[in-house]
């Protein structure tokens, strides 16, 4: 970017211009005319069907008017959605595979209701995540592969995966999703099994993921981070001989086998099972996990109930405490980190997460740093950020917004125009007037870019263009989980 | 409506007056800051939020730490400051009801401008300035509850268990136009069917079109859109929305 950042201050001068109905005179020592980095480089373009749209979703499109270094111009789509204009609410999806298997976004928001016309209005890819191989011996291998979530995802107060442990040993951003809007915070979880015979509590690890052998993160102190070249050149590998993986009934994948990873020897051990019953009383208990490293045999989850898989000391444990008949009390807490207070994990909190906060308190967060993923060459040369963005905010009407940054979609899937921005550009350009955002969490991008919005006659429409491809074809990544805003009440016909 | 005023600007007047007729308007706005600044109410403690019964941070003090709220306030207060970390939602009547100001953190506001007062009628402290628009939060897990305004502010009507009378579902409860039904937060695992008669009955038209029910589903909350909205007298819970009579 060749434009001047603009000094803090204009922000907050101008925060609230474009939307207030105001007297008040800017007085002119301590503002500034300067126009923000969106005012300068971008014009507001139309909106395709935007007259279909349904109550209480508003897209407003912009388009790059200065290309600078790049050659085609980029599309930034801004979704505001307000719950006093219509019945909706603000929700997070795993989709209707259940947890631990990818979806895209479309299958996902496809998902949430059968019935066709209360489908989500609007939605996007959620949290970050990494794909994992299915297991060599699992019968079907066209089977859709597995993931980890990175950081704390919940839906409907079902708690599926562990947070980051973060720089800090406080935990990574995600957005609470509550009362119609994200509430943005550093976010820890604490996990715990109390037995019935008399024994000391004990923390167990994660939850719907390959014991011994954590993904993106480090879920707590006890997981080491593995050099690249020591596993296949996998990026994030952490291990942990000695760890309890809980597996909750929305995990519709089989249950890890022994050895699912090549390189990592921590996920070898033959381990521990315990199968618990809807009130915690263990109705199985053996040795051994997901049927076995060299069987074919596919664990599942009972409706209702949950698995726990224990490795090293964690699987001596379950075989110690876990004795079938027993009851194991399972506690799941949920810490913002940023004001010490729990969050209650009742079925309306949902949570995705991700690591950077863009926006805080109507400023970018000081902390924010510049990074990306993919670059690729600019028109003179110098490197350019191609990374898509997708971010999850509020606005000074109080209204959650969904942005999307990427290239243009196009006309059929045999081309497509991937772009995004490094991470801090991408939060400046969000620090503007015209947007008046307050607080913005950086969803997962890249490839997972999708936005979704449905149309007032049922259709849908995806607005942003697929860059994975497969079979010779551009076509959207599945993804971990969505966010979206859905129908949460309607008047039913007569019978 | 609600009047809405931020604090999030610098170096800006607001129109306070004209907020006010506007307030009365029913309008929706957004205006400026009050002149109180950082300089001001240099007696207010680090993490508190600090109420004062006179202008510019004179007159009685009060204390309240972060996260406090005040669902009805005396109607005292003519100036504040937020020294937490927290926005501070201050609310032009009981129960986060009527128009709304925001505090950002750190800075201080003031409640009469140019010989025009506006009244506080409760207030509340979060960690984010969105939390501030609803009052949804007040709603405890299992239960119901139906609010007089929209996205779950001004008076709420708590149901926590079902009526047990013979004229009623064991399962459900009835009332009459004394409980508001703006917005609806089922907090609830069950899916919620309202009706707009006592006997979990009745129709409501809209167009050609008849409706036997009302459905909010479970854990979700929603501001009642019309012909449904104000009209509720009774309400079951539900496993399936196909059990709604």
């Amino acid at each position: 970017m060749t434009t001047p950042l603009r000094p803090a201050l204009a922000l907050a001068a101008t925060l609230t211009t474009a939307l207030a109905l105001t007297t008040s005179t800017a007085t002119a020592s301590t503002t500034t005319t300067e126009p923000s980095l969106l005012a300068a480089n971008w014009t507001q373009t139309g909106v395709p069907g935007a007259k279909d749209l349904p109550a209480g979703i508003t897209v407003t499109n912009w388009t790059e008017k200065n290309l600078e270094n790049r050659t085609r111009p980029r599309l930034l789509q801004v979704v505001e959605i307000d719950p006093t204009a219509a019945p909706l609410d603000l929700q997070s999806t795993v989709g209707v595979e259940g947890d631990g298997q990818a979806e895209t976004v479309a299958d996902q928001l496809a998902g949430v209701s059968p019935v066709a016309s209360r489908h989500p209005l609007v939605g996007v890819n959620g949290g970050l995540f990494k794909s994992e191989p299915a297991h060599p011996k699992l019968r079907t291998t066209s089977r859709p592969v597995t993931l980890q979530h990175l950081g704390v995802s919940v839906t409907d107060g079902v708690l599926h995966s562990a947070s980051c442990l973060g720089p800090d040993g406080k935990g990574t951003n995600g957005a609470v999703i509550q009362y119609g809007v994200p509430y943005i915070t550093k976010l820890r979880t604490k996990l715990s099994l109390t037995p019935s015979d008399g024994s000391a509590t004990v923390a167990f690890d994660d939850i719907n993921r390959d014991p011994g052998r954590a993904r993106g993160c480090a879920r707590d102190g006890d997981d080491e981070a593995l050099p690249e070249e020591r596993v296949g050149g996998q990026k994030g590998v952490y291990a942990d001989a000695d760890e309890i993986i809980l597996f909750t009934s929305d995990y519709k994948y089989p249950v890890p086998k022994p050895g699912l990873d090549p390189y990592v020897t921590t996920d070898d051990d033959e381990g521990y099972e315990v199968v618990l019953g809807p009130t915690g009383k263990v109705t199985a208990a053996h040795p051994g996990r997901g049927g076995g490293k060299d069987s074919t045999t596919e664990v599942y989850v009972p409706s209702g109930g949950r698995v726990l898989q224990g490795v090293g000391t964690g699987g001596t444990w379950l075989r110690d405490h876990a004795r079938l008949g027993s009851t194991l009390t399972i506690s799941q807490k949920l810490t913002d980190e940023r004001f010490g207070r729990e969050i209650p994990l009742g079925p309306s909190v949902d949570v995705v997460s991700s690591f950077h906060q863009l926006l805080r308190d109507g400023a970018v967060a000081q902390e924010l740093r510049n990074s990306c993923g993919a670059t690729g060459t600019g028109a003179d040369g110098t490197p350019i950020c191609t990374d898509s963005r997708v971010a999850l905010g509020t606005n000074v009407r109080g209204h959650t917004v969904l942005v999307t940054l990427t290239g243009q979609p196009q006309q059929d899937n045999t081309t497509t125009h991937e772009d995004g921005a490094w991470l801090h550009a991408w939060g400046e350009l969000l620090d503007c007037e015209e947007l008046g955002l307050i607080d913005a969490l950086n969803l997962d991008g890249g490839g997972s870019a999708t936005l979704i919005t449905a149309t007032s006659t049922g259709s849908t429409v995806v607005s942003t263009p697929p860059t994975d491809r497969a079979n010779g074809v551009y076509v959207h990544r599945a993804v971990a989980d969505a966010v979206y805003a859905g129908i949460s009440g309607y008047g039913m016909y007569k019978k | 409506m609600n009047i809405i005023r931020t604090s999030t600007r610098i170096g800006v007047r607001r129109g306070s007056l004209f907020a006010v007729l506007l307030a009365l308007l029913g309008t929706a706005l957004l205006t400026l800051p009050g002149k109180a600044d950082a300089a001001a109410f240099p007696d207010c403690p680090a993490g508190r939020f600090c109420l004062y019964d006179g202008s510019g941070g004179t007159g009685t003090r009060t204390d309240v730490t972060e996260g406090a709220k005040a669902e009805r306030d005396a109607g005292t207060i003519l100036s504040v400051k937020n020294n937490t970390r927290m926005w501070a939602c201050v609310y032009g009547r009981p129960e986060y009801g009527g128009g709304l100001q925001t505090v950002r953190p750190t800075h201080g506001d003031e409640y009469v401008v140019g010989g025009t007062r506006w009244m506080v009628g409760s207030y509340k402290l979060v960690p984010a300035r969105a939390l501030c628009f609803t009052g949804y939060e007040r709603c405890q897990d299992t239960e119901v509850c139906t609010f007089a305004e929209r996205n779950g502010r001004g008076a709420m009507t708590v149901f926590d268990k079902p009526d047990t009378g013979p004229s009623t579902h064991d399962h459900g409860n009835s009332y009459g136009p004394e409980v508001p039904s703006a917005s609806v937060f089922n907090q609830t695992g069950k899916h919620l069917c309202f009706y707009p008669t006592a006997t979990y009955q009745g129709t409501w038209r809209q167009g050609s079109t008849t409706y036997g029910a009302y459905v909010v589903l479970r854990g979700q909350s929603v501001t009642v859109p019309a012909p449904f909205a104000g009209t509720f007298r009774s309400h079951e819970l539900v496993d399936g929305t196909s059990e709604c009579q």
